[in-house]
């Protein structure tokens, strides 16, 4: 499952990429998130709790940073299994100056196993704006950085998410989405 | 219209017949039933299973030390473990499906979302479940297959790599001669493809159990709800080493059955190992998510090429298909279901040629188990939709052109070309009285007015005719398999008169709601001359109590006829032994005792009378009296009711496969939202047939569970996959389980034929066929028939509806003019 999402954000591109970049501040900024441990500067796990309809689960996770090119892109891919459900996703993020602050585009791929995948398919685009949004908002408040600059992140339950990893996502969805 | 009163009060008409009120809602209503979960043994430890998250991946590694060292756990078990334990379970099939391998836990490989890998006990239910977060498994995901249709291709992924591919089963059934048919029809409808979907019955109550593994006396306790124990003995007794008679089943009350609770017994294997290695009892109540993906679903069947040939009258001559049944990851009850459909044949009609190429396949999904109308109403659906297109194409009325191709009522006993016999019926006059209930005339003048006033509402009227076909020959089994030891059918029940001259019975069966102790009640208060509510009919099934023979259970539209013949047998046996002691009692001739109102007496002389705590005293506590008759009565009556069945022929798999047809014939009008594909039920009809009815208002209440059933499965139940097995609605979030809110009134009737064939005159019913699923298609097909495309699935909801009144230029069915 694709989502992606766009947002202005009011700090320079290198310190935003700077922020995205290192494990300990984004073990730090995910919300939802305890237990970080920084096993070096591209590796780190993290207890994330996901909050779904039917309540919270708990996924042990480890997420490595690479495709590191300074100022610019950075990727985040993690995987993690709690009990019966499974999670893997990447991150792509793209930064790029916007005035005096910096604009992020970013596309998550993540593929959800398990009974999550009920529930899942539905909630984890908005899930993973939100992880996205908590994070730039931490890396703006880390960086001393203002409110965003302009905030286009797109609606990912609607027009910007793809649901393609849904077998038949017009049949199902019934479009009750 | 049926009306339905509930009679308490006494007559001297038979209590066969009555709406006597249930027994069981005594408890039921006053919220005094005993069901699984409220089992509680001493030291018990409940269980959480780890399941795979994985539709197919081999399995690494497994690792539980993480849990064991959790304070509170008592034990774990792992595949690899269950590999040393228990010997794989044996398979119904011939190879090469019955070579597959199939353990209680996932050993080696997981291929289905949701497949236990591993098992947990703990001090408490949610205990287990985190420690069950704390096994850690390494998995190598494989790639899914989901389709049951290409699974049979050579280059799809394979699930079990002993059987080499996902072809679990394959035969060809050929009646009559079909390519003469195909030669001498005057048209030949083809159909390219038909599809019927994947659902559950999502009974109130989960699985669940508490199991024991005494280690001093080797015996296996097993409260539970499975509704079939005695097939659970016959896999899990081989499987783990115990002897039957150390098997101990014991059941009340039953949430609802609907057949997917027959193969719970993987799940019981593994509470008994963990059971045996903690030392301890081990209780486990499935979570509702555990049962949407990994107790059991109903079989989705595709039927391809579809060939059906048809004289200038609307005389259908037969059809022939290709069949591919998808029996999800293992053959837990399968492939029975590739010879079960096979009871309705030809379904209410008269076909006769047939021919049908079966093949059942292995997919990345939950095992199927046998859900309500198992295999039949795939079959019956199949048939109806045929009837509806060939009637679409050919440009017939779908009501003569049923009545023109139905079994006549002069046809029974009616002789299928597979050699069933139909037993009794009369499918015009039911199929006259559904449509009185929903005014035919009117509703096709409704209909019409809609069409000509520009309303964007458009009505559609439909017509099921379904069969439940009741008592299954076991022989048929053989069909699928020669070399299974099965043939027959039979149920035991056991009626004793007790020491202060109680009536009691206990039954080999195994109720989940069919109301077996008031059926039960009813038929020995008439054997005995007694009031129902006198007759005490012991609740539950209990292995060591109550008898048994290896097919008891509850289980295929049966109980009427096996159940309710037993308890015949057994009463009558014990009628006959009153009437020996009393004779001996009353200083008479055993012709001339007569017995009623709980006594024995001389006929024709009210002086000359024993009650039965009379005669329960000679035989129990004053057997001097009897002298050498006391050896022979002894007022506990077993008698087990057999069916009168051959072992079908296997070569050219005729036989007949069930003693019993009831019929239903359903009829409804809807109307369709042009705008949004909504379809809200206008009026529905319910007309059934099922022999002599024991008790009406038990009957009603089938008939609305059967209806309730077959709509929720029509409109809104549905269980998707991703193509990486990844079950995509397996919560009551995403699965929409019919409720009464979603249930139109339902008006019924009834045409009642008595079967020649049972002991009692009725039939097995319940499953209900299907029925709905045929009508609603039929109605959705009819608002359609203004333009727009064809109904080949099951399953349609409000955008499939939507997009089937915008499809054109679709022609899934084409007809050849000769």
């Amino acid at each position: 499952m694709r989502a992606h999402g766009e947002r202005g954000v009011a700090i320079a591109p290198a310190d935003l990429w700077r922020a995205l970049s290192d494990p300990e501040a984004l073990g730090e900024a995910l919300p939802n998130v305890d237990l970080v441990d920084v096993h070096d500067a591209d590796r780190f796990s993290a207890s994330v709790r996901f909050a779904t309809g039917v309540g919270v689960t708990p996924l042990r996770m480890e997420f490595t940073v690479s495709d590191r090119r300074e100022g610019e892109h950075v990727r985040i891919a993690g995987s993690g299994r709690g009990g019966d459900h499974a999670v893997e996703l990447e991150l792509e993020l793209d930064v790029a100056a916007q005035g005096s602050g910096s604009t992020v585009h970013w596309t998550a791929d993540v593929r959800v196993l398990g009974p999550l995948r009920s529930l899942g398919q539905r909630v984890i685009p908005g899930l993973a704006k939100g992880q996205v949004d908590a994070v730039l908002a931490a890396a703006e408040q880390r960086a001393g950085g203002g409110a965003p600059t302009d905030d286009r992140a797109e609606a990912v339950a609607g027009a910007g998410a793809d649901q393609d990893e849904v077998a038949d996502p017009e049949r199902y969805l019934g479009g009750g989405m | 219209m049926s009306s339905i009163e509930t009679e308490v009060a006494p007559t001297t008409e038979p209590w066969v017949g009555r709406s006597v009120p249930r027994k069981e809602d005594r408890r039921l209503l006053k919220g005094q039933g005993a069901f699984t979960d409220d089992i509680w043994m001493h030291r018990q430890g409940y269980v959480h299973f780890l399941r795979s998250p994985h539709g197919h991946a081999r399995i690494v590694s497994i690792d539980t030390s993480r849990a064991e060292r959790m304070t509170g756990v008592y034990a774990t078990l792992t595949g690899e473990e269950v590999a040393e334990q228990q010997d794989p379970y044996f398979q119904i099939a011939p190879a090469p499906g019955g070579d597959l391998k199939d353990y209680c836990l996932a050993v080696g490989k997981a291929r289905y979302m949701g497949e236990p890998v591993a098992a947990v006990m703990a001090e408490t239910r949610t205990l287990a479940r985190d420690a069950a977060e704390l096994i850690d498994v390494e998995y190598e995901p494989l790639p899914a297959i989901t389709d049951g249709v290409r699974a049979a291709d050579p280059d799809t992924p394979v699930l079990h790599e002993e059987i080499g591919s996902n072809v679990a089963w394959n035969g060809v059934y050929d009646y009559g001669d079909i390519d003469w048919a195909l030669e001498n029809a005057d048209h030949v409808v083809r159909i390219d493809r038909l599809h019927f979907h994947r659902f559950t019955s999502a009974p109130l109550e989960c699985s669940a159990a508490v199991v024991s593994w005494d280690p001093g006396t080797g015996v296996v306790e097993i409260h539970s709800n499975n509704q079939m124990p005695q097939f659970a003995a016959q896999f899990m007794g081989p499987a783990i080493g115990v002897p039957s008679q150390r098997l101990h089943f014991v059941s009340q009350d039953i949430g609802g059955g609907f057949g997917i609770k027959i193969t719970s017994y993987t799940y019981l294997t593994a509470l008994a190992l963990i059971s045996r290695k903690a030392g301890r009892p081990a209780k486990w109540t499935e979570y509702r998510s555990e049962h949407m993906a990994a107790s059991a679903h109903g079989n989705e069947r595709t039927f391809l090429d579809i060939e059906v040939p048809v004289m200038s009258d609307g005389t259908i001559l037969g059809f022939r298909m290709k069949a591919f049944d998808d029996a999800g990851a293992y053959l837990r009850y399968e492939p029975l279901g590739a010879v079960i459909w096979a009871q309705v044949v030809a379904g209410p009609y008269r076909l006769k040629h047939i021919n049908v190429d079966y093949t059942e396949t292995l997919t990345n999904k939950c095992p199927c188990g046998p859900n309500r109308g198992y295999s039949r109403l795939q079959h019956l659906w199949f048939i109806e939709r045929v009837v509806d297109l060939v009637a679409r194409e050919l440009e017939f009325d779908p009501v003569e052109l049923r009545r023109r191709n139905y079994v006549q009522p002069e046809d029974y006993p009616y002789v299928t070309p597979n050699d069933c016999v139909y037993d009794s019926g009369d499918l015009p006059q039911m199929l006259d009285k559904a449509l009185a209930l929903i005014d035919y005339d009117g509703a096709r003048r409704r209909q019409a007015d809609t069409r000509s006033n520009g309303s964007r509402k458009r009505i559609g009227i439909g017509i099921g005719s379904t069969l439940d076909s009741g008592t299954n020959n076991f022989g048929q089994a053989r069909i699928v398999n020669p070399g299974l030891p099965f043939s027959g059918n039979g149920e035991a029940a056991h009626v004793k008169l007790d020491l202060y001259g109680e009536v009691s019975v206990r039954l080999g069966t195994v109720p989940q709601g069919q109301s077996h102790e008031t059926t039960a009640a009813q038929t020995v208060a008439d054997i005995l001359g007694m009031d129902p509510d006198t007759v005490d009919v012991v609740a539950g099934h209990d292995t060591i109590s109550n008898v048994y023979v290896g097919f008891s259970g509850t289980y295929a539209s049966q109980f009427a006829v096996t159940g309710l013949g037993a308890a015949i047998g057994a009463a009558e046996k014990l009628r006959e032994e009153i009437k020996v002691v009393a004779a001996v009692a009353l200083q008479a001739d055993v012709d001339e005792i007569e017995i009623g109102g709980g006594a024995a007496r001389v006929a024709g002389d009210p002086e000359r009378e024993i009650p039965f705590i009379g005669i329960a005293n000679l035989v129990y506590a004053n057997n001097a009296v009897l002298g050498d008759l006391a050896d022979t009565v002894s007022l506990n009556c077993r008698y087990v009711y057999r069916p009168p069945f051959e072992v079908p022929d296997v070569e050219t798999k005729r036989g007949n496969l069930t003693l019993t047809y009831a019929s239903q014939v359903h009829a409804c009008v809807v109307e369709i939202d042009e705008d949004t594909g909504a379809v809200e039920i206008l009026d529905y009809a319910a007309v059934d047939e099922c022999g002599r009815r024991i008790n009406p208002q038990v009957i009603e209440g089938q008939v609305h569970g059967a209806t309730a059933h077959g709509i929720g499965a029509a409109l809104y139940e549905a269980l998707h996959y991703s193509d990486d097995g990844q079950l995509l609605n397996g919560n009551f979030f995403d699965y929409h389980a019919i409720t009464a809110l979603d249930m139109p009134h339902i008006k019924t009737d009834e045409v009642e034929a008595p079967s020649p064939f049972s002991p009692n005159g009725a039939k097995g019913m319940g499953e209900g066929g299907g029925a709905p699923l045929s009508t609603l298609c039929s109605a959705i097909q009819d608002a359609l028939d203004e333009g727009g495309g064809v109904v080949v699935d099951t399953h349609n909801t409000s955008e499939d509806v939507w997009r089937l009144l915008r499809a054109r230029g679709d022609r899934p069915v084409q007809v050849m003019a000769r």
